[in-house]
């Protein structure tokens, strides 16, 4: 296992761990919590600051804080792992454009509501697909890694 | 083409992490020509004793190391 695939694999673990985290602040079983906007400002900040203070970890633990090195496949692979998570976040947030206008245009439907008018609901769904982008590009960082090459 | 180099001694040459050039080796990683050009470099071999070209092989953008002979 080189380096780099080390360091997916464990980036993705932490990225598990704060989303963990995450929505332990944000969920009450499966509905969100109803919270003003600045305690969702300090979840915020607090997940941006975890998030941070584990990748420094990660990389001071596993490389004694030098930058992983990386040869052509290396950024082969990271290129791809960005194109899929651009592609993930751009179907999620058209996704999350359709349910609001369905909220508006549809009213009454049987469809799943999403009320993304409420504050903690657009600030959990916006995060949430951060998250998941993120999620996406690391695990086909792995996948890339394990099974195939980058075209 | 055995000359006695480890996949690591390989890498270490061309600039490479050895995970890379197993994948070549196994066909799951087509290199940049330059690339390429390092590894047959690094055999003092000509470009074509190293690389095999099949175009119906190709078709899935693979490079491959020539059998050893």
């Amino acid at each position: 296992m080189s380096r780099a695939e080390l360091y997916a694999w464990t980036s993705f673990a932490a990225l598990a761990a704060v989303f963990w985290w995450f929505q332990m602040r944000m969920l009450d079983g499966w509905t969100i919590v109803d919270q003003p906007a600045r305690e969702l400002f300090e979840i915020y900040i607090l997940t941006i600051a975890l998030s941070a203070a584990l990748e420094i970890i990660i990389s001071l633990v596993l490389f004694g804080g030098a930058a992983v090195e990386k040869d052509e496949r290396d950024r082969a692979i990271e290129a791809r792992a960005n194109l899929n998570e651009r592609i993930f976040i751009i179907i999620a947030v058209n996704i999350l454009i359709w349910q609001a206008l369905w909220e508006g245009v549809l009213e009454g439907h049987a469809l799943p509501k999403i009320d993304l008018a409420n504050l903690p609901t657009l600030f959990f769904f916006l995060f949430a697909v951060l998250f998941a982008g993120e999620a996406v590009k690391r695990l086909s960082t792995i996948w890339l890694y394990r099974v195939q090459t980058p075209a | 083409m055995k000359v006695g180099l480890t996949q690591a001694d390989l890498a270490a040459r061309v600039g490479a992490t050895r995970q890379t050039i197993v994948a070549v080796e196994a066909g799951k990683y087509a290199p940049s020509l330059e690339l390429a050009f390092r590894i047959a470099r690094a055999f003092d071999a000509p470009f074509e004793a190293i690389w095999s070209f099949n175009p119906d092989e190709q078709a899935a953008g693979r490079g491959a190391l020539a059998a050893d002979d």
